[in-house]
Parts: C-alpha cells; sequence; structure tokens
C-alpha cells in the first residue's frame, strides 16, 4: 500500500541541520498492522508524519498506492489526507473551542456529504468507541481515555484506509490504554491498515510486525509470529 | 520585579504588540489632541479678551415670507438711545470696512474699523504701546496691531508717526496713538487699523454697523433684552416700511456666541469633535482588546505571583500602572505626532493652531488628564480579567481554557463597534466629498468659469464719469468678451426685496428680489432664455427704467427668472410674458422669462428674481468680464484701473474664487479634516484588527494543524480565517448603516442644492472597509493556512 525508498528528512535551522530520518526504506502493505518502536528523538514521529504526508521528505520516494507523493503538490496532499488518511495523537489534539461532536464532525468537514449523513457517521462513529454519551461535551470536561476515544472517533469517522496513531497510549492510564488497543485492533480486523508508534512493548506485541529505529534509520523489521 | 521592568520585558519580548498597542493608541490621541486644538480654537472664540463675559451684542435681522433670514446691520443711533432709555448701559460701536494705506506710491489694502473710544475698554486688547482710549479722543488718532507697525515702521517704536490712509478715495492723515500686540486669530470683531468713529456716526446708515453692550451680569441682559420689543417701538427704524417692521427681529447676544450661531458651523465643529474623540474611543478599543487577547499569555505570570502571595488589589495596581505607563509614552507619542502633523493640518484645514506647553493654554493639563482618563478606561478591563485568574487552575492546565470564551466573544463586540465607527465615517466621508464635489460643479444657471467680477467698481470713491470710462476702457481690452454691470452679483451685491402682486391672483403674494442689471448682463453670465425677450434698450428704449419723482409712475420692463414665474403662478415661462404685474405702487411687464440663476449659497433655497434694466447697472455696481484667459485679463483691467482711478485700490477676483472663498473654502477645509480623520479611524481599527489576528492566529496553530491533517487544503483554512476575521466586520454595517443614513440625510439636509443620498456610497464604503480588513489579515491568515501541520502540531 505504501512505500518509503531511501527516504530522509533533514531540519535546518540556523545554526544546525539536524538528520531526522536517514535512508529509510519501509514497505507496509494493505491490511497490516505495523507498530513504530525506539528510544526517544529517534524519529519515530518524524516517520509517522512523514507516512501522513503533514511533514515532507527531503530526499527519497514516497509511493502512496503506486503514485510518487514525495514532492505532490500541497492541495493534492490534503486531498489524500481527506479522503484515505486517519490520525491519532498522543496529545488527542481535540479542539477546546468544539464540542466532542464537533470535534468528530471535523473528519467529515472538508468532505462534500449531506448533512444528515455526517451527522449519522459522526453517531456511528462515537458509538463504536462508545463515547456517545459525550457529545455535546467540551474536551476539557472529559477524562484522558474519553479524550482519546474521541480523537480515534474524529479518525475514523471518514473510514481511512490508513490509521497513523502517534503514541496514542501515551498519556494514558493501563486500562484507558487497554481499551483504545482493542479499538485499534478491532478497526485492523475490520480492514483498516495500521501504523503506530509506541513505547510499550505490550502494544507493540499486539502488532503483526514490529520496526525498530535508531538515530533515523531503521535497524529491523520483524513479524509477529502467528 | 517591579512595574517598569515587567512592562519593559513585555514591551521588548512581544515587539509588535508593543507597537500596534503604543502606535494605534498614539495615533488615535494625536488625532484626538489636533482636533481637541481645533475644537478649544474654535469654540473659544471672542473668550481670549479679558471681559468677554460682559459683552452683549446687538443682532438684527429680518426675514421675508419664504426667504431665508438675514442679518442687518444695527443703526448708529441705537447705542445713544439704548443709554437714555436704560440709564447706566455702556458699550461702543463699530464699523468695519476696507481702506487702504499710501506707503510710497503703491496703495495697501488694509481693514479699518471707526469704533467709539470705548470699545477698548469693552475690548481689552493687549497693548504693545500707548493708550489706545486716549489715541481715539483726538479726531486724527489711529491705533493700529503690532504687524501694521512693523510692515511700515520696521522694529522702530510708530508712536507719533503719521500714516496716510485712502478711505473711499480720499487721503487723510492719521497719527499713531498706540498700537496693539499681534491678536489671536479667533476674534470676530477686529482689524488692521482703528479710527474715531465720530459721534453723531451721520452717512454712515446702511454699512457694516456694530452696536456692542456692556452688562455686568446675564441678569441686567435679560432685563433689556426684555423691554426690547417695546423699545424697537418707541425708536423705529426710519428706513423700515411700515409693513416691514413685523419682519425685522431685534435681539442682544452674549459676545461668546456669536461665532457659532449658525447652525452649520456649529455643526462643523460638532462633528469634528466627535471624530477627534471616536478616533481616541477607536485606539481605547484597541488597547483593551489586545490586552485581553494576551491575558491568557500573562496567565502564568499573574498565577506565579498569586502564589507567592500579591494580593488581587496589588495586581490591579500593577496593572493599571502598566496601562499608565503605556498610556504615558503613547500620549508623548502623539503629542510629538501632532506637533509634526499640525502645520500641515493648518495649512489644509485653513485653522491657525498652535500648540502652547506654558500658559493659560497650555496642553499639559489637559494631557495629564487625558492620560489618567484614556488609563484608566484602557487599563481597567484587562486589570480586572488578569487578576481574576485562579492560580491552582491556571498552573495545572497547559493552557488557559473556558474562561477565555466570554473575552474572545467580548473582543468580537469591540471589533464590531470599531468598524460599524470606521465604516460609518468612511461613508460620511465619501457623502462629503460628493456634495462637496457637487456643489462646486453644479450648473448655477450660468457659465461660472471665465468670469471675473470688480467689486471696487462700485464703490463711492469711483464717480459716474470714471466708471463710463472704465467701462469703456475695459470692454476693449484684448481677451475681453463680454463686460456688463449690475447691482446684484454673484454672493450677494445691492438688491431689495418687496412683494409682487399678480393683477387677479389671490392668496399671499410672493416677496421678490429685485436686481438692476445693466447692459448685455445675461449675455455675459451666459444666461439660458426660456421665454419672452431679453433687454434690448437700442430697439426698445423703455426697457431702460428711470429713478425720480415721475419716472416710476410709468409701468416698467422686468425679465423674471423661472423661479418669479412659477411663485406668481404661471404654468409655463411663455405664459408670464407680455403680463403686467405689480411691484409696491409701481406696474411692470414681465418681457422675458430667464433660467434660475444661484447668486446665493448652494444652502438656501433659489431666489425668486425680478431684473430690471439700468444703463449705470444700478446701486454701487459690480461690473462683470467674461474672459478666456482669467489671468492675463485681469493684470491688464487692473492696470487700466491705475490710470483711471488711481486714488481707490483695484479688488477683482474671479467668480469662482469669489463662490469658492465665500460658499465651499469652509466645507472643503472642514471635510479635509473630517476625511484625515475618518481615514485614521479606519486606520486605528485596522491596527487592532491586525492585532487580533496576529494573536488570534498564533493561538490557533494547533487548531489549524488539526485541520490540515484532517485534509483541510491552505483555501480551506484561508476562508475559514478570512471568513472569521471579517464576518464582525461585516456585521458591523448594520450599526454603521442607519448612523451614516440618518447623519446624512440631516446634513444634506442643510443644502438645497444637494446630492441624492445613494446606496452606492454604502455599498461601496462597506466593501472597501471589507477589503481593507481582508487584506489586513490575510497576510497571517496566509502565513498560518501554509504552515506545515506537522511543525504546528510539534509547538505544543
Amino acid at each position: 500500500m505504501i512505500a518509503l525508498h531511501d527516504v530522509s528528512r533533514r531540519y535546518a535551522s540556523d545554526e544546525v541541520e539536524t538528520t531526522a530520518l536517514a535512508d529509510i526504506d519501509l514497505t507496509v502493505d494493505a491490511g497490516e498492522f505495523v507498530a513504530i518502536m525506539g528510544p526517544s528523538g529517534c524519529g519515530k514521529s518524524t516517520l509517522l508524519n512523514v507516512l501522513g504526508t503533514i511533514d515532507r521528505v527531503s530526499g527519497g520516494r514516497y509511493l502512496f498506492e503506486g503514485a510518487d507523493i514525495a514532492k505532490a503538490p500541497e492541495a493534492e496532499l490534503a486531498k489524500l489526507r481527506r479522503d484515505r488518511l486517519g490520525f491519532v495523537f498522543q496529545s488527542f489534539n481535540l479542539i477546546d473551542e468544539l464540542t466532542i461532536a464537533e470535534n468528530v464532525a471535523l473528519g467529515l468537514a472538508y468532505r462534500s456529504i449531506p448533512a444528515k449523513e455526517k451527522r449519522d457517521r459522526v453517531a456511528a462513529a462515537m458509538d463504536r468507541v462508545a463515547i456517545g454519551h459525550r457529545r455535546d461535551h467540551y474536551p476539557h470536561q472529559l477524562s484522558g481515555g474519553q479524550q482519546q476515544r474521541a480523537a480515534i472517533a474524529r479518525a475514523i469517522v471518514g473510514e481511512p484506509k490508513l490509521i497513523l496513531a502517534d503514541e496514542p497510549t501515551g498519556n494514558l492510564d493501563t486500562e484507558n490504554g487497554a481499551q483504545v488497543m482493542d479499538i485499534l485492533s478491532e478497526l485492523n480486523a475490520g480492514g483498516a491498515t495500521i501504523v503506530m508508534v509506541t513505547h510499550s512493548p505490550a502494544h507493540a506485541d499486539i502488532a503483526k510486525r514490529t520496526v525498530n529505529m535508531l538515530d533515523g534509520r531503521i535497524l529491523s523489521s520483524a513479524r509477529r509470529a502467528a | 520585579m517591579s512595574i517598569a521592568t515587567s512592562l519593559y520585558r513585555s514591551l521588548t519580548r512581544h515587539k509588535l504588540f508593543a507597537a500596534l498597542n503604543i502606535g494605534g493608541l498614539a495615533l488615535g490621541i494625536a488625532v484626538f489632541l489636533v482636533l481637541y486644538l481645533f475644537v478649544r480654537f474654535e469654540t473659544g472664540y471672542d473668550r481670549v479678551l479679558p471681559g468677554w463675559q460682559r459683552v452683549w451684542m446687538v443682532d438684527r435681522s429680518l426675514q421675508f415670507p419664504g426667504n431665508p433670514r438675514v442679518e442687518i446691520p444695527s443703526l448708529p443711533t441705537m447705542l445713544g438711545q439704548m443709554k437714555a432709555d436704560y440709564p447706566g448701559t455702556t458699550g461702543a460701536r463699530f464699523l468695519q470696512f476696507d481702506a487702504a494705506v499710501q506707503n510710497g506710491t503703491t496703495l495697501v489694502a488694509q481693514t479699518m474699523a471707526q469704533v467709539d473710544p470705548a470699545y477698548f475698554r469693552l475690548f481689552q486688547f493687549p497693548v504693545l504701546e500707548g493708550d489706545p482710549a486716549t489715541a481715539l479722543a483726538r479726531p486724527d488718532g489711529i491705533v493700529i496691531t503690532a504687524p501694521v507697525a512693523r510692515s511700515y515702521f520696521g522694529k522702530a517704536s510708530s508712536i507719533g508717526r503719521t500714516l496716510t490712509v485712502v478711505i473711499d478715495g480720499k487721503a487723510q492723515i492719521y497719527r499713531i496713538g498706540a498700537v496693539l500686540r499681534p491678536l489671536p486669530g479667533n476674534i470676530s470683531y477686529t482689524s488692521d487699523l482703528f479710527t474715531a468713529l465720530a459721534p453723531d456716526a451721520t452717512g454712515q446708515r446702511g454699512k457694516g454697523f456694530r452696536t456692542f453692550l456692556s452688562f455686568p451680569d446675564a441678569i441686567a441682559a435679560a432685563r433689556v433684552t426684555r423691554d426690547l420689543p417695546a423699545f424697537v417701538k418707541r425708536h423705529p427704524d426710519p428706513d423700515f416700511p411700515v409693513g416691514m417692521v413685523d419682519l425685522a427681529q431685534t435681539r442682544i447676544v452674549p459676545l461668546a456666541s456669536v461665532h457659532l450661531a449658525a447652525d452649520n458651523v456649529r455643526t462643523g465643529v460638532t462633528v469634528l469633535g466627535a471624530v477627534g474623540a471616536v478616533a481616541l474611543l477607536l485606539a481605547v478599543v484597541n488597547y483593551v482588546n489586545l490586552a485581553t487577547a494576551r491575558a491568557g499569555l500573562r496567565a502564568r505570570e499573574i498565577a506565579m505571583r498569586k502564589v507567592v502571595g500579591a494580593t488581587r488589589r496589588a495586581l490591579v495596581l500593577q496593572l493599571l500602572g502598566e496601562a499608565l505607563v503605556a498610556v504615558t509614552l503613547a500620549s508623548l507619542t502623539g503629542l510629538a505626532l501632532a506637533e509634526i502633523a499640525l502645520p500641515f493640518i493648518s495649512a489644509i484645514g485653513g485653522t491657525d493652531l498652535t500648540i502652547a506647553y506654558l500658559g493659560a493654554n497650555s496642553i499639559l493639563p489637559p494631557l495629564a488628564l487625558l492620560v489618567a482618563l484614556v488609563s484608566l478606561l484602557a487599563g481597567f478591563h484587562p486589570a480586572f480579567v488578569l487578576s481574576r485568574f485562579q492560580p491552582a487552575g491556571v498552573l495545572a492546565a497547559a493552557r488557559t481554557s473556558g474562561g477565555d470564551r466570554a473575552g474572545a466573544r467580548l473582543r468580537k463586540v469591540l471589533v464590531v463597534l470599531q468598524f460599524g465607527i470606521a465604516i460609518a465615517l468612511m461613508i460620511c466621508t465619501a457623502v462629503l466629498v460628493a456634495q462637496i464635489r457637487h456643489v462646486q460643479n453644479a450648473d448655477l444657471g450660468f457659465a461660472r468659469n471665465g468670469l471675473i467680477m470688480a467689486p471696487s467698481y462700485g464703490v463711492a470713491a469711483v464717480d459716474a464719469s470714471q466708471r463710463r470710462e472704465l467701462f469703456a476702457a475695459i470692454r476693449t481690452l484684448p481677451g475681453v468678451t463680454a463686460v456688463t454691470t449690475s447691482g446684484i452679483a454673484p454672493t450677494g451685491g445691492s438688491y431689495s426685496i418687496s412683494a409682487m402682486h399678480r393683477a387677479g391672483a389671490t392668496g399671499e403674494p410672493p416677496m421678490i428680489l429685485q436686481a438692476t442689471i445693466g447692459d448685455r448682463f445675461f449675455e455675459t453670465y451666459g444666461v439660458k432664455l426660456l421665454a419672452g425677450r431679453l433687454f434690448d434698450p437700442q430697439r426698445f428704449p423703455t426697457d431702460e427704467t428711470r429713478t425720480g419723482t415721475d419716472a416710476d409712475k410709468r409701468e416698467h420692463m422686468v425679465v423674471v427668472n423661472r423661479t418669479t414665474a412659477r411663485r406668481l403662478g404661471f404654468a409655463t415661462p411663455a405664459a408670464a410674458v407680455g403680463q403686467s404685474v405689480s411691484e409696491g405702487e409701481r406696474s411692470a411687464r414681465i418681457v422675458g422669462v430667464v433660467a434660475d440663476m444661484r447668486f446665493a449659497t448652494p444652502r438656501e433655497p433659489l431666489n425668486a428674481v425680478s431684473y430690471s434694466y439700468r444703463d449705470d447697472g444700478g446701486f454701487s455696481p459690480v461690473l462683470v468680464v467674461r474672459a478666456a484667459d482669467t489671468a492675463t485679463v485681469l493684470a491688464r483691467m487692473e492696470m487700466v484701473w491705475r490710470r483711471i482711478v488711481p486714488n481707490v485700490p483695484f479688488a477683482a477676483l474671479t467668480v469662482d474664487q469669489k463662490l469658492y472663498d465665500s460658499f465651499y473654502r469652509q466645507d472643503v477645509q472642514r471635510s479635509r479634516l473630517f476625511t484625515i480623520g475618518a481615514i485614521l479611524a479606519a486606520l486605528i481599527g485596522c491596527i487592532g484588527l491586525y492585532g487580533l489576528a496576529a494573536f488570534d492566529t498564533a493561538r490557533r496553530v494547533q487548531e489549524i494543524g488539526i485541520r490540515k491533517v484532517l485534509g483541510a487544503s491552505t483555501g480551506d483554512v484561508l476562508r475559514l480565517l478570512l471568513g472569521q476575521f471579517l464576518r464582525p466586520v461585516a456585521l458591523a454595517n448594520l450599526i454603521a448603516w442607519p448612523i451614516a443614513w440618518v447623519a446624512m440625510s440631516r446634513w444634506l439636509g442643510g443644502f438645497d442644492d444637494r446630492i441624492n443620498l445613494s446606496p452606492l456610497y454604502f455599498i461601496v464604503a462597506s466593501a472597501l472597509a471589507l477589503a481593507i480588513a481582508a487584506a489586513t489579515v490575510a497576510g497571517q491568515a496566509w502565513r498560518v493556512a501554509r504552515a506545515e501541520p506537522a511543525r504546528a502540531l510539534r509547538q505544543l
């Protein structure tokens, strides 16, 4: 489904150039559940951002379903994110000024869908992660686990082919973390491809493959024994 | 950390906010200061001399039915009669006219006033040397102002020296007895030269006579006011026919109220004062908006201060102190801006404003008051909001939440208010400029370009034979295409008003302005003949109106304008031709009807005029010349003039210039001041919007990142941000349109010749405001809309 060939990402500031990613070759097939692990600062999140097209590559090729999008115009990338991708963040990134239902609806805000269908899909997504009863609350009125479930609802309301999750359980306690992992497993079982950054070996075990990174490079890629 | 340190760091760390905050406020204060000086100058008229509270002026006016009220001079005998009727009354008379001072071989035009010696007790002008009252005790004594003294005698003392003054063509030698210090520009009744008025002042009737009275207080003045109707009956004006007595009004008014007595003058001053206040208000709103918007960013600092023991009172004082320092900085900057702008403002606004730092008119006390008020006004809300933060909540949360929503709503309301005012000012500016341009270019019924008028032709010092010689010489000058003379002229002249009866007509006869005109008057002005014929004394000798005992008995010929024909009840101009009418005891036959000519101000309705022909143009005629190249012809006319009447100063100018000086200049100057004020007010509004946009986009970087992650394109984000910033501006039209409509309807209502209040002004002003606001926020929105979402989300 996606393939990175010799991808690099460098950040230049006034004084130093930092290489966040180097010589990345990675292929993810449709239906996979890939966990990316590694110490802090090794480039996991940068890799995820590149996969999600919210960060640009400095070099190399990024094939999404066969098309090279490394240098695609911004409008095309926005369309790709809108139609094919779903994001879940460690810090939830819900908008404080919007209610939970409105936050979830943002996932459909840039598509032309009839209002009624939008409402139905938002309700369905919220029910799927058991957050429907909190629809009219604001993010700061919810617990961390509830906020993350709302964020997952926002990610899946557009029925994306690829879900990118950046430490989705990082800010959660064990119980809430387990709930989130259950939801992700279900989504994967339902056909969604998932790439997840995590620090938790237990959560990485739930994925079908684990990619280990260090200093911006991929060290190993191991498939879980069936 | 002291207030100063805290403010200094806050200013240097957030340079953009500091610049917007202090710059915007400084601009608002500068606009306010300039317009405050203007209002103080205008409302301070005649209050600059000591004892102004005790001076009243006799005010006489006359109003014919259907005509505007006109001011008429006071009578020379009135003061004596008042002194006799009301024992203890004191006062002085004032008669101003144009004179010329002989300086070598040239004549220099100066204004001259004949006054009673008591005038200088009523008007206590500052004296440089000599004693004005005793100076005028001698019949050849003269009092002059310091600038006049300097121009003729340099820096040496001029007391005891002589001046040759030409009055009505006759030279007289005066001895200087006193010199007045330079006078401020806001004194209504003053002059370059003062001489004594003869006690009986015979032969001065009908000139611009003024009578001033002195009362110890308003009660004494009121006592005389109550008796005035009886006074007027006891001493009737010998010039008034019996029927006219009721049309005249005599009042006594406080001197200080004279300058702003006219509605349009008062409105102009009030409006410009309001623009100044509004500009300041907009700047204060900016300060409040930016300060509360930044409140969230300072929450941690405030919370920490509370944690270490600051009371709410201490915090409020600190924040008010910061406002005081910021407002003081802004005021000093504003004062500097005002100083820099004043020469320019004075030049285009026709004012003579200066900023005084010392003395009674010092700007410093009002400025200190302004600083205190604005600090309180601008600092109170932010101080109240910020000091209310609960430290535990602020320190526990990553960001402040919840409470900011109310602040955001307030900011939106204030932006709506700001732009409402700014758009209203823009609409008013557009209408103002359009109307003023309209009256300057409107069809006056005659071709106003290429006309020269010479009022000096009619002064008493030029005799009938000189006039004939001048007329003949000027008519043959190269470049002159037509010449005429007439008592009536653009902006005034001499004429009379009387009722005109049409045989068989019922109801009140209309009051018609009666003008005498000389040869080729209509042809020279280029007036359209609507029916009948123009005067042609060669073919119709009876066209000539003769004066004298018997001459008036004969029916005389008149040409009337369209308004007269309509007022007399004729359905068409043609229907009036050949009809007989009576003017008082004379009977007249209408031989022609011409288009209306607007000689009076565009504020007044068109006059109904009946024209009679007289070979010499009538009483104190004005010479009017048509020429293609007015500048060259004016110079040639002056040469002719000097040859034929060397003892009378030549006074001539283009009709365009005369109309501008009399009717348009003040409106043009005031509208320029208004336009500048309005543009700056809109600019201040934009500064505020820019600051808010900068703040808001910075605060919303995360949200925009999320939206982009979810597939929003740059265009989507740009549309969202622009839509949100521009919604209050669009909403502001709801405030702006009714205010501007009411204000401009009322203002235009003061003009008889006016433009329609077209919706176009409203639409264009609103579109312009939206465009300006969009341009203001577009940069911010574009920057944040284009940012890579990963970077935005990493900032958290």
